[in-house]
């Protein structure tokens, strides 16, 4: 009997390893930042890849069921193609306003894309949110306004003085 | 012979240049009423300040002289050397008061970049950069491409008269499609004004069912067609044309971007239902074969690197680039860093050309235009049947371009001298690059996208780069606009000026 169990173990063992199922297989995740997937130079086309950074877009439609979100990483944004479920969870998107969801993504690395045209992309496998994105304080300052003003002023003292040249009165 | 200055040439040229100046605080209303709409309180502070300092500038240059003072051609030339400057200096001010600026020569550098048509930018943080901010940035390329005095005169700002034809003409437009020039004007707003709206109205409708806000998708919809047309290359988003992820995006810039580049004599010829012109004339068929060899290089080039798997990629990312780079646009669908570090020599060095050659002259394309290069290739081949033929004959040439044409020497100097005043532009600044540390290669790959206004970028210009290099860009910027001879007459007036002052001392 243990015999039996013996072997059926290694059977099972050895049906994991060469199984070529990638939900079986562990595959090496590489951080990295979107500046350094878009610097053709990371050798990582085609490894899975972990980033985090800014949603920066809404939800664009990408076909087949998936959309495309933008995400902002160290200055450079990479569009990331996941399916629309994956994304259900992001709800704010940087913009002037507002600073976007923060999340990692986890996906493959294309420098060019087959699906795509061609474009640098990650498809995802994995989107985390890390924080909710949140609105912006951008206060203004006033004195720009009286600047305006006077600059208005002057400019219009200045009009006012080439008419009445133009009609031929005294300045 | 050198003429000097007398005060009321001064006086005249500091009068247009105030009035030119002045126009800009008229078009700062429309960043500044979009601001209102999209709430955004600090960016409208920003463009109040911005007209008030552009009105009182202009306005108080413009007192120098009465209005409808006469503009002598080099008068002329002057104003439009120094306009795009003053221009220019203006419009930095509310990008300067962004926050999104290294400083003020930063904002002057993007306030140069849009009015010229180029599209290299300074601008941080571009993804969070507020609608009004965006919409001025744009609204630069519209007012370029048309060239300032076509706005002006097209609203008319004290411009009619004296100076009005002087100015037209010193812009580089020779177009007179119209008996007047101020109908001129009007005429080439009329067809902006088809090509915008169509434009518009088809990406808005893409971005629309792409998943976009509605406000955003007409907004960036108008901001792309503009920024195609006028072949300027600024994006409201740090991706460029790469944030939508939409072949009919590309599509229909590609269109955009051909209709930019196109001799607004074309666009004349075929709005009164002559379009057997653009098969005959010179220029287009200049054009024509250019975008057709490079094509075949930039594709050879891609493919070689095998990174990209299919001839669909292959042609989707090699055309829009190339496209593109010809016309002087800028728009990309792929990252700066490739250009150095993935897309292989042979596709870099097409860019390169095709930025250096550039579009149609009387377009807002840059570069040294495809009329100048067909007519060296023409010139080139007069020369050689003129060696092959017998002593006595007498071998003459011809061009179509709008009219039969005869090859004149005056006419095949001319485009020589601009042929080489490019190319040392192009090969200095690369020099100048190179002696900052940049890799040689790409150094002049950024010369030449300043100088022929393409706004393509290996990744050199950024807000680090040396002040020194910013300072070079700017400057090619500007001579490359203006095709350098409105550039050296304001520098020769200026030296024989300080020549006749040292004289009376």
């Amino acid at each position: 009997m243990r015999r039996y169990a013996a072997a059926l173990l290694a059977v099972v063992v050895l049906g994991f390893v060469s199984l070529p199922v990638r939900g079986f297989a562990i595959e090496p995740v590489t951080e990295t930042t979107g500046a350094e997937l878009a610097s053709m130079t990371s050798g990582l086309d085609g490894q899975l890849v972990r980033f985090e950074g800014e949603v920066i877009s809404e939800t664009l439609d990408g076909g087949q069921g998936h959309v495309w979100v933008n995400v902002l990483s160290e200055g450079v944004a990479i569009g990331v193609w996941m399916p629309a479920e994956m994304a259900g969870e992001l709800e704010v998107f940087g913009r002037y306003s507002h600073t976007g969801d923060t999340v990692v993504v986890t996906g493959t690395l294309s420098e060019g894309c087959d699906l795509h045209g061609g474009d640098l992309d990650v498809h995802a496998e994995r989107l985390e949110l890390l924080t909710r994105g949140e609105s912006r304080e951008r206060p203004g300052d006033l004195w720009k306004l009286g600047v305006g003003l006077a600059g208005l002023t002057v400019a219009y003292a200045g009009w006012r003085r080439m008419r009445r040249l133009a009609d031929g009165g005294q300045v | 012979m050198w003429v000097g200055f007398e005060r009321r040439d001064l006086g005249a040229i500091a009068h247009y240049t105030g009035m030119l100046v002045a126009s800009m605080a008229l078009l700062m209303l429309i960043p500044l009423l979009t601001a209102f709409a999209a709430g955004e309180w600090g960016p409208a502070l920003d463009y109040a300040c911005g007209i008030g300092v552009a009105a009182a500038f202009g306005m108080l240059l413009a007192q120098s002289a009465p209005r409808g003072t006469h503009l002598t051609r080099r008068n002329a030339l002057i104003v439009t050397a120094l306009a795009w400057l003053a221009a220019s200096l203006v419009a930095a001010v509310p990008l300067s008061l962004s926050g999104h600026y290294g400083g003020f020569v930063d904002a002057f550098f993007d306030a140069i970049s849009g009015l010229t048509t180029s599209g290299l930018t300074l601008v941080q943080d571009l993804d969070h950069l507020a609608l009004a901010h965006n919409m001025w940035r744009h609204l630069l390329h519209l007012i370029g491409g048309q060239g300032i005095v076509v706005a002006a005169l097209s609203v008319s700002l004290g411009l009619r008269g004296g100076g009005a034809v002087s100015l037209y003409m010193a812009e580089g437009r020779d177009e007179r499609i119209l008996p007047n020039v101020m109908h001129t004007a009007r005429f080439i707003w009329f067809v902006t004004a088809i090509y915008v709206t169509l434009g518009t109205v088809v990406l808005s409708v893409s971005n629309l069912i792409q998943g976009m806000e509605a406000g955003r998708s007409v907004l960036h919809a108008f901001w792309a067609t503009v920024a195609c047309y006028d072949t300027g290359g600024f994006g409201p988003q740090s991706q460029n044309a790469m944030y939508y992820h939409s072949p009919i995006f590309e599509g229909v810039t590609v269109i955009l971007m051909l209709a930019g580049t196109l001799n607004f004599n074309l666009h004349a010829d075929i709005w009164r239902g002559d379009r057997k012109e653009i098969f005959k004339n010179l220029e287009a068929r200049a054009l024509a074969t250019n975008i057709a060899v490079l094509s075949v290089v930039i594709g050879i080039g891609l493919a070689a690197t095998r990174l990209f798997s299919t001839p669909g990629e292959v042609v989707r990312k090699g055309l829009y680039h190339l496209i593109s780079a010809n016309s002087g646009t800028g728009h990309q669908t792929l990252y700066n860093a490739g250009w150095a570090n993935g897309y292989g020599g042979l596709a870099f060095a097409a860019i390169v050309l095709a930025m250096a050659f550039g579009g149609m002259a009387s377009s807002t394309a840059g570069g040294i235009k495809a009329l100048r290069l067909g007519l060296i290739a023409k010139g080139v081949v007069l020369r050689v049947r003129e060696s092959i033929a017998p002593t006595s004959a007498v071998v003459r040439s011809t061009y179509h371009h709008l009219l039969d044409v005869p090859l004149s020497v005056d006419v095949l100097a001319n485009a020589l001298m601009l042929f080489v005043l490019y190319l040392v532009t192009y090969i200095s600044g690369g020099m100048i690059g190179a002696a900052y540390g940049y890799p040689i290669g790409e150094a002049l790959f950024e010369s030449v996208s300043a100088t022929a206004n393409v706004g393509l970028s290996t990744g050199i210009t950024s807000p680090a780069m040396p002040l020194g290099l910013k300072v070079v860009y700017m400057l090619q910027m500007w001579a490359g606009r203006l095709e350098f001879i409105a550039l050296f007459v304001l520098v020769a007036s200026a030296i024989a000026a300080l020549r006749a002052k040292r004289g009376r001392a």
